[in-house]
């Protein structure tokens, strides 16, 4: 993985750093500015960016393409639609933490059986998980209603009297979470944690002939990624007011996968900049043409076959040509 | 157990086994492809509905069901041809090839629903099949029946094929190593794109001659997939004897599923499955 | 040929200029802001969600053509002021609704809204327009709550609210003389209810239920094993909700296997004349009811039929459906509603007040309001080949038939059917 920021020399560390101060700054200032509808589809990019973030600890990182990843971000949606509308907590912050600890639970289990795998099977396990945690999250109606899925979730309780109620409020506070994911993930990724399962991807073997014991190591991915995983789903409960069986669904593994894809998986920021990108996709082109789906396919296509890297590989080549020409001239 | 429910389960189990062959239909070609190539074809389920929507556009046109089957068949078999020569055969990394096919299924499900629109659309059963024959005095329809041997011909031929013609072996060499299949002479490439065709062609079939049961719908592709891959992956990826058993267990559990506890046959469908790879998870006869 | 550098370039400045598209379209649709339509001059702007991709959206492609008809009888004008309709599609799914209802409102600026399409949207977004006091005719939306518990005085339905036409269901099996019923619906709230609905009123007529089958909504291939519980236990007559792929599979497999022959089969969808082309002659032969169909001969549904064809054309004319009719009446009410403040929509108050007293002529019958609910009239239907193909063709009419008629009791005549 490239760490071309803080690597590359004081010129290129001032020019990043004056790209992400503008970008603050645009993030900071957006919803005072945009539509309403604006807000809300910038804010679902944001809990996506999360989704696709945790998801590519997995992929990129690990090397473990999981299409299940959905069962978190299902199974959190509906400890947080339960918690509310069933058993009448309004502590926003007690919801989430009964929410990660399920996922973390999901993690422990399911990690411990899927680890045993690696490759392709391993993409089998996940889906058949996932499609499992979807079969009784739709079948167990008494629990969650089924297909009709739990509407009424409100945003309150919080601690500070600010309220989230507002969508503005809310783009603010999800915001905030996507800050705080991105700057943990980014310390796991690049400790020696994070190093160690980059190895595991490179040659889980040679990883293992040097003393490491792998499996931990995959398996506490496994389970953080889930965390933050449920995370996503959580704060796209609170946002949506509302969950349903699509959350868990593997169509919803298939789009964090193609953001990840499209984003680049060997970039930190890669998935961030796929959710961006699929996302405002999905919200522009349905607004002229009920064929999204058509066009998203053409995209992953695209993306599979001519840019295997995603947009990030790119990104990282566009700063390697500037550079080139810098130091030339 | 009185002999009106032993009449029952038994009718219970020929319909299971007559479903099972449905879903080896589409296994079938699933094996194919993975056994021998290695590939995993997300769009399987996809191939199969537009069998479907071929199939009976032309069969209803014509008036001819097996001019439906042949159209079917084949279109989706060019479909996998072209698929194959001009995308999948330039990944390398199966991982990359499970993506692309998956960007497919999003494709071929606005494509068919832009071509024939959101209903459903169905055909009649042919006339040489239609009607049903008493089993045990409960009327079970002829054309079910008829899939069993279908189902078995098509197994038959796919043993044939792999276990006792060098062609499969090739073919499974070339993926294996392809320098030296091509230093050998033989042209890897063809052989690879027509043995994808060729599950392709099995899906498309498949997908046709159970439209006279099932029909067609928007959303017919992942509900086929789904349970086609919870076939493969109990059966075990790459065995054709699994493809086989897994049909039939399949098939079994979903029926039975249904008549004894309707509203979770499906959490019955996924248990198995989440067992069977707990278990096992190279699959009952997969070869990990 | 080109080289791999070439390609490779190409495929970057590819994907640069997609990412860049994208930023500039999403600036766009993030920061549009419309302008606001200035009291009785101008555009007047109404709204329309419902959903036009997946799941439902063929149904809601109909609904639209509906009321784009409405519309364009009037030529898209009404008391000197232009209409612009403004479509959202929201698939099913409540978040979805309420994030375009959001941005309709709030960025689009519109005056009335119609729609939503699914009950549960229509629970999502009731808040909304009730505080925002907006004009608000769904031509679906059928959870009853929103003309009962949650009712505003915003929101008018034209469909059937849950638990209205059902008990009618009850009640004509028990008067055609069946004593004994078996259910099979989906496994979900709206299937539930409306079983729930038909029994309430069967067993209060002195019927009596056998089984109710509830099996995953489109997730079932196979219907022969729920079937085979009328052999278990056998009644006179079988009911049947679903729809899609569920119908066309459940009606074929029902002839399939014999059933036709032993036991009459009736539903309240399964049999719509869209899916009869699918079904083909498994389905011949199988009652119905519902409140429109292709081949009601009423002067209304004649005249709507051929402003279909000066429309849409011959070949869309073909087959209007429910979903066709009810998005055209809920576009008329609109059309009601507006004519009578002359075009000025800022008077909410106005446009209610005569949207409550309509009473007129529809394609599928009698129309007027009762608590903000329509009140129509019902018939029985039998699949028939009519000029070389399967359509719906009506035996009975009944009615009218309003929100709330069986809790209170009230008497469902029998009338002549239309036409005839």
């Amino acid at each position: 993985m490239e760490n071309v920021i803080l690597e590359g020399g004081r010129g290129r560390f001032i020019g990043y750093l004056l790209a992400l101060t503008m970008l603050i700054i645009f993030l900071l200032v957006f919803p005072q500015i945009a539509s309403s509808y604006g807000i809300v589809l910038v804010t679902e990019v944001f809990i996506y960016a999360i989704f696709a973030l945790s998801l590519n600890l997995l992929l990129g990182y690990a090397g473990l393409p999981s299409l299940g990843h959905s069962a978190f971000f299902g199974v959190s949606g509906y400890t947080i639609a339960i918690l509310v509308t069933k058993g009448g907590m309004t502590n926003f912050w007690l919801c989430l933490l009964a929410a990660l600890l399920v996922a973390a639970m999901l993690g422990f289990v399911f990690g411990f059986l899927a680890i045993r795998t690696f490759g392709i099977f391993f993409l089998m396990l996940t889906f058949a998980l996932a499609q499992f945690v979807w079969a009784v999250i739709w079948s167990w109606r008494s629990l969650t209603q089924g297909d009709d899925g739990l509407p009424g979730i409100i945003r309150s309780g919080l601690v500070f009297p600010i309220s989230i109620q507002s969508d503005i409020n809310f783009y603010y506070f999800v915001l905030f979470f996507l800050a705080l994911s991105m700057f943990l993930l980014y310390r796991i990724c690049h400790s020696p944690f994070g190093y160690v399962l980059q190895g595991i991807r490179e040659s889980e073997t040679r990883m293992q002939v040097l003393g490491y014991h792998t499996w931990k190591y995959k398996y506490v991915s496994f389970i953080l990624a889930g965390v933050f995983g449920g995370l996503a789903g959580s704060l796209k409960a609170y946002q949506d007011g509302f969950v349903s069986p699509l959350y868990a669904n593997v169509f919803t593994s298939g789009m964090a996968l193609l953001m990840c894809l499209t984003g680049g998986t060997r970039v930190f920021i890669g998935p961030a900049i796929g959710a961006v990108v699929i996302w405002l996709i999905r919200g522009i082109v349905s607004s002229y043409t009920e064929n999204w789906s058509l066009v998203l396919g053409v995209i992953f296509i695209f993306v599979v076959m001519f840019a295997r890297h995603g947009i990030g590989g790119y990104l990282i080549q566009l700063d390697r040509m500037i550079n080139r020409a810098r130091t030339k001239s | 157990m009185t002999p009106e429910k032993c009449i029952l389960l038994l009718s219970m189990g020929v319909n299971g086994i007559a479903l099972g062959m449905i879903l080896f239909l589409l296994a079938a070609g699933f094996e194919l492809m993975f056994g021998v190539m290695r590939i995993i074809n997300m769009a399987h389920g996809s191939y199969f509905m537009v069998g479907a929507y071929v199939g009976i556009f032309v069969g209803k046109l014509s008036g001819i069901f097996g001019l439906g089957v042949l159209a079917g068949a084949v279109s989706v078999g060019v479909l996998g041809l072209i698929m194959e020569r001009f995308f999948l055969r330039y990944l390398q990394d199966h991982l990359q090839q499970v993506f692309l096919t998956f960007g497919v299924v999003f494709i071929l499900s606005d494509l068919t629903r832009m071509i024939w629109g959101g209903d459903p659309h169905g055909i009649s059963t042919p006339a040489l099949f239609a009607g049903s024959v008493e089993i045990l005095g409960k009327p079970f329809p002829v054309y079910r029946l008829i899939l069993i041997p279908v189902g078995l011909l098509v197994a038959l031929g796919l043993w044939i094929f792999q276990a006792k013609t060098r062609l499969g072996a090739i073919v499974r060499a070339g993926v294996d190593d392809r320098e030296m299949t091509g230093v050998i002479g033989i042209n890897i490439k063809l052989l690879s794109t027509l043995v994808f065709g060729g599950g392709a062609l099995l899906a498309g079939f498949g997908g046709m001659m159970a439209s006279p049961i099932i029909a067609v719908v928007p959303g017919l592709d992942w509900e086929i997939l789904t349970l086609g891959l919870v076939v493969v992956v109990v059966g075990g990826l790459g065995s054709l004897r699994g493809a086989l058993v897994g049909s039939i267990l399949i098939g079994l559990a979903d029926t039975f599923g249904k008549f004894l506890f309707p509203e979770i046959s499906i959490v019955l469908i996924f248990f198995i499955l989440a067992v069977v790879l707990i278990l096992k998870p190279s699959g009952m006869f997969g070869g990990g | 040929m080109m080289t791999q550098q070439e390609k490779r370039g190409w495929a970057m400045a590819v994907m640069l200029s997609i990412f860049l598209v994208l930023v500039i379209g999403g600036f766009s649709t993030v920061f549009a802001q419309a302008k606001p339509s200035p009291g009785t001059k101008g555009l007047i702007k109404i709204g329309w969600i419902g959903p036009l991709s997946g799941v439902g959206g063929e149904d809601g492609g109909r609904v639209l053509r509906g009321t784009k008809t409405a519309f364009e009888e009037l030529k898209w004008e009404i008391a000197g002021r232009k209409i612009e309709l403004l479509v959202e599609d929201s698939p099913m799914d409540p978040a979805v609704a309420l994030a375009k209802l959001k941005k309709l409102y709030h960025d689009d600026k519109i005056d009335i809204l119609i729609g939503p399409y699914s009950s549960a949207s229509g629970l999502a977004i009731r808040d909304f327009y009730h505080t925002n006091k907006l004009l608000t005719v769904s031509p679906q939306a059928a959870v009853a709550s929103l003309t009962q518990e949650k009712s505003s005085k915003y929101f008018f339905r034209t469909w059937n609210a849950s638990g209205q036409i059902a008990p009618f269901e009850g009640w004509l099996l028990a008067k055609l003389g069946y004593r004994t019923v078996t259910f099979f619906a989906p496994d979900f709230a709206a299937g539930r209810d409306q079983v729930l609905g038909i029994k309430k009123a069967f067993e209060k007529f002195g019927g009596r239920v056998l089984q109710e089958v509830y099996f995953p909504m489109g997730r079932t291939m196979d219907f022969a094993p729920l079937l085979a519980k009328i052999d278990v236990e056998t009644p006179d007559i079988v009911y049947v909700w679903a729809f899609g792929g569920d119908a066309v599979r459940f009606v074929k497999q029902y002839a399939d296997y014999g059933y036709k022959k032993k036991v009459p089969l009736i539903t309240g969808t399964a049999v719509a004349d869209s899916f009869l082309p699918a079904q083909g002659d498994a389905a011949l032969g199988v009652f119905m009811t519902y409140w429109y169909g292709h081949t009601l001969d009423t002067p209304e549904n004649r005249r709507f039929k051929k402003l279909y064809v000066d429309v849409f054309g011959a070949e869309a004319a073909k087959l209007v459906t429910p979903y066709d009719e009810q998005g055209y009446l809920a576009g008329k009410i609109v059309v009601s509603g507006i004519q009578a403040v002359k075009g000025n929509v800022g008077d909410v108050d106005g446009m209610i007040q005569a949207i409550e007293k309509l009473d007129f002529e529809a394609p599928r019958g009698q129309f007027k309001f009762h608590q903000h609910n329509g009140v129509f009239n019902n018939y029985l239907w039998q699949v028939n080949r009519v000029e070389g193909r399967l359509l719906n063709t009506v035996l009975k009419a009944y009615g009218p038939i309003r929100q709330g008629w069986f809790e209170e009791g009230v008497e469902i005549a029998e009338r002549p059917v239309p036409g005839k």
